[in-house]
Parts: structure tokens; C-alpha cells; sequence
């Protein structure tokens, strides 16, 4: 049974909720629901976009309808390798796409006694299933939020509204930003702190919040980066007897699946684990977060998703 | 005949206290001898002086006098001197429900000392990396009747009388942080009255 | 076909001992040994379904000792009300609980169990034991007991609730009255590590460290299986510490002779779920009795049987409890491997 198990899905509401933003909203094809989910999953997206085959992560914003659709947020990234500039392009009310099942790295710390979330942008994607399990679990819970301005920050007014008391908008247009220090000093023991949005905006709460004297067992962040660029490299395939090229934009995961050879994953991201790989010869350069020293310095496996060649050629026990 | 249980890897381990250089803020607790191993910790070179470091004690074995000199005094801002651990484990979750993120606590006493202070820090939403214990004092146990569910303190032997229903329990090395105590298990459930003698092993 | 004929009058698995196998049970018993010699694995697999009529093919099996085990749940938790237990953050996997066994019974058995929902509202019949029961999804409230001890009072096996967090899981809810010798008061809130310290050789090995790491990958709708063993004296499903003192002395009434009718195989199909909702996981504990004179009507296992039981680890026969009669034993088996 594959672990990459995924359901053909048609979208059925697109909203351009700001420039940057669109949400989408899915159902299955075969009409069933697409039951509950933990707040914090993210979903596997795949498309084919005519040239080539697109899958990226996306956080589910909390469920509704009870459970027939599926929701999520894509913030358009031009200097991409091509996936949000399709779904924000070519995806469309009535579109199909492939949906993966729901895993989940950013769960709720369910036993904190407090609950602060700092969102930046679409980070708030899955803060807005985060505050249905709060509610369900009556948690003390604050939520920090960045948007460039109010019209346009994704449900800025409804969170607003609802919890006045709770949520705290940081709107960038009006010179409002939100300060780290500020919001994790004198913080009660027992606090947890979640933290999802742009990359500099995660690595900046994460050093305050270092600095401050947070344990990581208390701090918990996602965010969702295309792996980055390297040096092309060849991949002999040991078991399958083939040779295959990464290119350089391309990760060697997908460069795999371009050539149909299909391997477990989930994150895409070098967190989760699932894409694991056995490694025969050739020097790897690790960028995950995932194996143990000892196994990266043992040079037998690797993260494809993530992680590319140090030189010009690895052999794969594939 | 006695069915020896060795090498369960649920029993805890204990380090000397070292410094956790990431701290904000410190509070050093410990009774009795434990006191020696706050004096150690004190004296590291790596505690930063302007932090807020307090102390909770409760102790015999050191003159209560000179237990305020016995730890360099520049090295802390306040200690507090409780007559009893009880009184000690009474003020400590106050002392915590006024503390922030970014505090470290330093345990050091006996073994039930210990895990009665890191329940407290628990119960206050405090993770295992949030404190240090060592042990300095008496590894005597306590241990959990699963019979009548009573936990009798103070156990330094193999073989005990349960406080709670006079069964002659044997106790092995099944620690359940919890409750802070070790799993016992009558000794003699399969032949009555087959109760080997009993040795002394945690003091 | 899925209608099930209950053993009625109840059978008792304490005091008198009624319970027996029919031969319909004894020819589905889920035999563990694959080969001569057992050593501990983790042996996993996923459980998606099995041969038809087999222990394995439903979700969560329900067999004819169904009434039987649910009225020893009843007294056991009448003597003992804290054999469930549960901390207080794990209310989600409590309803993801009751969700799981719900669907799975009504769709697995539906000539016994149908579940209706409406939203949440949501109405529930469990045909055998008489019950219709509505109520709102997500409300405490609108049920008797708390979701956890509600569905599992009507279910057979026990269930551990574990929460996914540090890179771990605890054990911070369970419904245990079938222990095979662990306590539920002591164990909660243990961690993997923890709760499997007093299991023998297997921590050398890294057997848990590597189980661990694979549970923890575990995905929604792709649940694991394996099987676990041991031995117990008469039909006895409660064999926790608890009781210890009055089952213990059991182990010494084994003589060469009784050995057949006294000894036991308890058989344990351990399943482990994603939970969808808590994002924590299911431990699903589904133990199978059967006599050694039941087992050894099969000539194969007969023989397996004994040639296991003489060349198990001294260890393992520690931990399990066999030693005092292991003896006896042996030699009564031997009358099928000549």
C-alpha cells in the first residue's frame, strides 16, 4: 500500500483575497467528505501544469460543512520553481488536482497552559484551525498577527471581531510592526509560543525568543520554503539500473518523480522524514532537520526532498 | 523465591547540576546536603551574575546560621529558609505562578526530594528541560502499592510492609515520574507466606 | 455475514471459570508463533483487512465472547473504577476515540451496531447490550461517561490513548481491564521509553528506538498491526497488578497433569491508529484466550507450541511470568512433539 496515497479533488471556490493571497477550496470527486483533520496538518498539493508536475505543502485553514472540503491559502511566489504562479493562474472554481492525505508537523502543545500564536501574513493558515481546537478545548490562547494592511489581511476583521480580547493586528501599512521582545518577555511558565510566516520573519521570533530563555521544547514554528537551488548533479539508481539528472532548481526528490520513480514523503521539506533514502556512494550535502548527526556523518542516507549532492554524483540504493 | 527484575530503563539517572547557560532567571532549591551541590553551582564560572538567581531551602544537616554563608552571597539575591520540606513544597507554587518563561530551576536533596519539587515545576507547565536535579542524599525510595494504591515513603530496602495494607511488597526499578515513586508488587502473591529475607539497598 | 451468535449463558474469566472456546473459535485463534524458536521483533504490519472470518479482517474484531467480555469490563471497573484513567488535556483524543470505534462497529457489524449523524447530533445503537443512545458530538455533557469510557465499556480489547509531543508519546489516557501484568495507575503519563522499561532485551537491541521513530510517521487512514503473546493461568483477562495477589498463586497450581486445562495462550492483536482530530495515537489491545488442550487439538501448533515454550529465553520466561510452571509444562507438551 503506498504511503503517497492521494484523492483526485475539484476546486470549488477560488477567492483572490488579496493581491499576493488566493484560497481555494476542494472537495473530492467522488462526493465523500474528506473527514477531520488535527489543527496545523498541511496537505500535498500535485498539478501538472503541462511541462511539468508541480507538489507543494499547504497548511489547512480549519474545517467547516463537516469536513467536505478541504481549505487552503497560496501566497503567490514569483521567483518560484512554478507551482504558486499555476494554482494562482490556472487553478481555477471547477479544476481538478491531486490531494494528499493530511500530516501533521505543527500540532498543538496540548498540555501548555498557554497558548501564543505570531502569524505573518499566510502564516495565519493554520492558526485559523488552531483557534477551532482552542475554542473546543476552552485554552488560553493570544494570537500576534502581521498584514501588510487591514482590507487585505486574510481574516483580520473576522478574527478581530470575535476575539477582540485575543488577537492583536500588526498592520505594516499603518507603521505597526510586531516586536518579538515585547510579546515573549514576562510570558507565564507553561507558555507555548507557534510561529509561521516568512522565513526572516520565523528566524527573527525564534532568536528573541532564544535570547529570552525559551526552552525549544516550548517554541514551535513552520514554514513552508521551496528547497533551495544547488549544482546540478547525476543520480545513479542502483537497483533500477538507470542514471538520472537533477537540475539545478529542481530538488533530487522531484527530479526522481520526473523520472517515475516514486518514494514516500509528506512535508517536502526535510522535516518529516518519509522520503528517507539509502545512500550507496558519493558525498552528500545534508540540509535537512530530520536525520541524527551520526547519520548524516555516517553518509549511508540522505532526505531527497531537501538534500542534494556535495559533488557532481551520488549513488541511490533505488 | 524472588523473581529479580535488573536493568529497567525507565529508572532515572542523575547528573551534577550544571548550568544551563540559556537561563533568564534561576531558582536554586534543595534541602538538607543538597545545599552542597547549589554551592557548586554557584561557584560555576558560567552563572551570569546579573540574572536573578534565588534560593528555596529547607535543611538540618547544615547549621541553619551558615547555610546563608555557606553559598557565596554575591552569587545570589535572596534565600528563603523553610523550617520543613512540606512548608518549602507549600511556598514553591506560588513562587512559580509569579515566574516567567525563561526561568531554569536547580534541584538537589534525596530522591523523593527531587521528583516532589519536579511535579511541582509540572504542574506549573514546566518541561523536563526547564530543570536539573542531582541527588545528594538518600536514595531511599518511594514506593506505589498497586494492591491499595497507598505509597509508602522512605524505603530502603528490596522487601517492605505497605503502609496502606500490611502486603509484603517487593519493589523494582519501574519508576513512574508522576508519582515520583517505584512500582511494587507483592512479594509472595504466588506462594504465600514465601517471603525471602530482605536486603538494604538504597540508602 | 457478520451476524454473530453470542455465548450465552455470560462466561466468567475469574471465580468459576466458564469461559470456553467453540470450534469455530478455536479455528480462527490467531496462532503468533511463525517459527520453532521466538525472539522478540516488533513485526509490524499494516491492518488493512485480513483472510475472511479471521481475528484480523475486521477494524476492531468482534467475536462471541462479545457480551461476556463487556459484563468482566463492567465488574472490573465496579471494583476498580480507575482502571480508566485519563489526564485532563486528552478530550480530542477522547472524541476521535469514540469516532473510530463508532464508525468502524457500525460499518464492520451492521446487523449489532448503526450510527446515525445528523451534524453532531448524533444517534448510536449497539443492538446486543440494548442501547440507543443520542447525543451532541464534542459535548461531555450529552453522554453518561466521559467518550472514551463510554465507547469502550461496549467494546472488546483495551485501548491506550497516547498524545504525540517532544518528538514522544505518552500514555495519557487508557481503558485498561484486561492487563496482561501493567498497571494503568502507574503507567499514565508515561512516556514509549518509559512504560516499555521493564520489557527485557529488546532495549539492546534498539528494537524501541526504531519503533518509536516509525509510530511517530504513522499516517491518518494507513493503521499497523502485531501480534504480542503470553501465557496466564485459567481463563483470566484481568491480570493486573492490581489484582496480583489474588491471581499470583495461580502460577504454582500447575501440575503435569492439569497443565492442559490450566495453562493458557493469551494472544494480544495490537493495532495502533493516527487519531485525526488530537493528531495523537490509538493502542489497541485485543486479547484472545485459549486453553492449551483447545490449542493442541491442532497437531502443528501442538508441536510449535512445545518447542517454543522449552527454548524460550530465561529472561522472557521472567518477564512473563512462566517460570514457576514452566516445567510442568513442558512436559505436557512434550506428548505432541515425540
Amino acid at each position: 500500500m503506498s504511503t503517497n496515497f492521494s484523492l483526485t479533488s475539484r476546486v470549488v471556490r477560488a477567492d483572490q483575497v488579496t493581491p499576493l493571497i488566493k484560497h481555494f477550496s476542494f472537495e473530492r470527486v467522488d462526493g465523500k467528505p474528506f473527514g477531520p483533520f488535527s489543527a496545523g496538518s498541511h496537505v500535498v498539493i500535485g498539478m501538472n501544469d503541462g511541462t511539468e508536475s508541480h507538489k507543494n505543502p499547504y497548511s489547512l485553514v480549519g474545517s467547516s460543512n463537516n469536513f467536505m472540503e478541504y481549505e487552503i491559502a497560496v501566497r503567490l511566489d514569483s521567483t518560484g520553481r512554478g507551482g504558486s504562479l499555476f494554482m494562482h493562474n490556472n487553478i481555477e472554481v471547477g479544476s481538478e488536482i491531486e490531494i494528499g492525505s493530511p500530516f501533521n508537523l505543527f500540532p498543538v502543545y496540548k498540555p501548555a497552559k498557554k497558548h501564543l500564536m505570531i502569524a505573518g501574513g499566510v502564516g495565519i493558515t493554520p492558526f485559523m484551525a488552531y483557534i477551532d481546537e482552542m475554542n473546543l478545548m476552552h485554552s488560553n490562547f493570544e494570537l500576534h498577527y502581521s498584514v501588510r494592511d487591514f482590507e487585505n489581511g486574510a481574516f483580520a476583521k473576522e478574527l478581530q471581531d470575535k476575539y477582540p480580547n485575543q488577537v492583536k493586528l500588526y498592520i505594516q501599512a499603518n507603521d505597526v510592526m510586531a516586536n518579538f521582545n515585547e510579546i515573549l518577555d514576562n510570558q507565564p511558565l507553561g507558555t507555548h509560543v507557534y510561529v509561521c510566516g516568512p522565513h526572516q520573519m520565523v528566524a527573527d521570533a525564534l532568536r528573541v525568543a532564544d535570547e529570552l530563555g525559551w526552552p525549544i521544547s516550548s517554541v514551535h514554528s513552520e514554514e513552508f520554503k521551496a528547497p533551495d537551488p544547488g549544482n546540478p548533479f547525476t543520480v545513479t539508481l542502483a537497483k533500477s539500473n538507470r542514471e538520472i539528472n537533477v537540475r539545478s532548481r529542481e530538488s533530487l526528490l522531484e527530479a526522481l518523480e520526473n523520472a517515475n520513480i516514486e518514494i514516500p514523503y509528506s512535508c517536502r521539506g526535510g522535516a518529516c522524514g518519509f522520503c528517507k533514502t539509502e545512500v550507496i556512494d558519493g558525498e552528500i550535502n545534508h540540509r535537512d532537520y530530520f536525520l541524527t548527526d551520526a547519520e548524516k556523518a555516517s553518509g549511508k542516507c540522505m532526505m531527497p526532498c531537501i538534500s542534494r549532492a556535495q559533488g557532481d554524483h551520488l549513488t541511490l540504493n533505488l | 523465591m524472588t523473581e529479580e527484575i535488573s536493568g529497567i530503563k525507565s529508572k532515572p539517572v542523575y547528573n551534577i547540576l550544571q548550568y544551563d547557560p540559556k537561563s533568564r532567571s534561576n531558582l536554586l532549591i534543595a534541602e538538607d546536603d543538597g545545599l552542597i551541590g547549589l554551592a557548586n553551582l554557584l561557584s560555576s564560572s558560567e552563572l551570569i551574575p546579573s540574572l536573578t538567581t534565588n534560593v528555596m531551602y529547607s535543611g538540618s544537616s547544615i547549621e541553619k546560621s551558615n547555610s546563608k554563608s555557606y553559598l557565596s552571597p554575591d552569587r545570589y539575591n535572596k534565600m528563603s529558609s523553610f523550617d520543613s520540606v512540606d512548608t518549602l513544597l507549600l511556598a514553591l507554587p506560588q513562587a512559580l505562578a509569579k515566574s516567567q518563561m525563561g526561568l531554569r530551576l536547580y534541584i538537589c536533596g534525596s530522591e523523593m526530594f527531587l521528583w516532589s519539587v519536579a511535579n511541582i515545576a509540572k504542574a506549573a507547565g514546566m518541561h523536563k528541560s526547564e530543570y536539573n536535579m542531582q541527588l545528594i542524599g538518600s536514595k531511599a525510595r518511594r514506593v506505589y502499592c498497586p494492591h491499595c494504591e497507598a505509597t509508602s515513603e522512605g524505603v530502603t530496602t528490596d522487601i517492605h510492609e505497605c503502609e496502606g495494607c500490611g502486603l509484603s511488597l517487593v519493589n523494582c526499578d519501574h519508576f513512574s515520574r508522576e508519582m515520583g515513586a517505584y512500582l511494587g508488587f507483592r512479594v509472595d502473591a504466588e506462594v504465600h507466606g514465601e517471603i525471602p529475607e530482605r536486603q538494604e539497598l538504597y540508602r | 455475514m457478520t451476524k454473530i451468535a453470542f455465548k450465552q449463558p455470560l462466561e466468567t474469566f475469574r471465580e468459576d471459570f466458564t469461559y470456553t472456546n467453540s470450534a469455530k473459535a478455536i479455528k480462527r485463534f490467531p496462532f503468533p508463533y511463525p517459527e520453532d524458536k521466538y525472539m522478540y521483533s516488533v513485526n509490524m504490519e499494516h491492518h488493512d483487512g485480513g483472510e475472511p472470518g479471521s481475528v484480523l479482517e475486521k477494524t476492531f474484531d468482534i467475536d462471541e465472547h462479545y457480551l461476556s467480555e463487556v459484563e468482566e469490563r463492567r465488574i472490573v471497573l465496579g471494583k476498580d473504577p480507575k482502571r480508566f484513567a485519563t489526564l485532563p488535556h486528552m478530550d480530542l483524543h477522547q472524541w476521535d476515540l469514540l469516532e473510530l470505534l463508532m464508525e468502524s462497529l457500525a460499518k464492520d457489524y451492521p446487523e449489532h451496531f448503526s450510527l446515525t449523524k445528523d451534524n453532531d447530533n448524533w444517534l448510536w445503537e449497539n443492538r446486543p447490550l440494548g442501547i440507543k443512545q443520542s447525543f451532541v458530538f464534542g459535548e461531555k455533557s450529552t453522554l453518561p461517561q466521559a467518550p472514551a469510557e463510554y465507547i469502550t465499556r461496549q467494546a472488546q480489547g483495551d485501548f491506550v490513548l497516547m498524545d504525540q509531543r517532544d518528538e514522544d508519546l505518552y500514555a495519557d489516557a487508557a481503558m485498561v481491564t484486561s492487563s496482561a501484568d501493567w498497571s494503568v495507575q502507574f503507567d499514565l503519563g508515561m512516556s514509549f521509553m518509559e512504560w516499555h522499561g521493564p520489557v527485557p532485551l529488546a532495549h539492546g537491541m534498539g528494537v524501541f528506538e526504531r519503533a518509536l521513530k516509525y509510530l511517530l510517521m504513522i499516517r491518518l487512514g494507513q493503521p499497523v498491526r502485531r501480534l504480542n503473546w503470553t501465557l496466564t493461568i485459567n481463563p483470566r483477562m484481568d491480570t493486573a497488578p492490581e489484582v496480583y495477589h489474588e491471581w499470583g498463586h495461580e502460577r504454582a497450581s500447575v501440575t503435569p497433569e492439569n497443565a492442559g486445562k490450566k495453562v493458557h495462550l493469551r494472544v494480544e492483536v495490537q493495532t495502533l491508529f493516527r487519531l485525526p482530530r488530537s493528531n495523537g495515537m490509538l493502542f489497541g489491545v485485543r486479547a484472545y484466550l485459549i486453553s492449551m488442550e483447545d490449542l493442541c487439538t491442532d497437531p502443528a501448533w501442538a508441536q510449535r507450541m512445545h518447542r517454543v515454550i522449552k527454548t524460550l529465553h530465561p529472561e522472557l520466561m521472567d518477564y512473563k511470568g512462566i517460570t514457576r510452571y514452566h516445567k510442568a509444562l513442558v512436559g505436557w507438551l512434550s506428548q505432541f512433539d515425540q
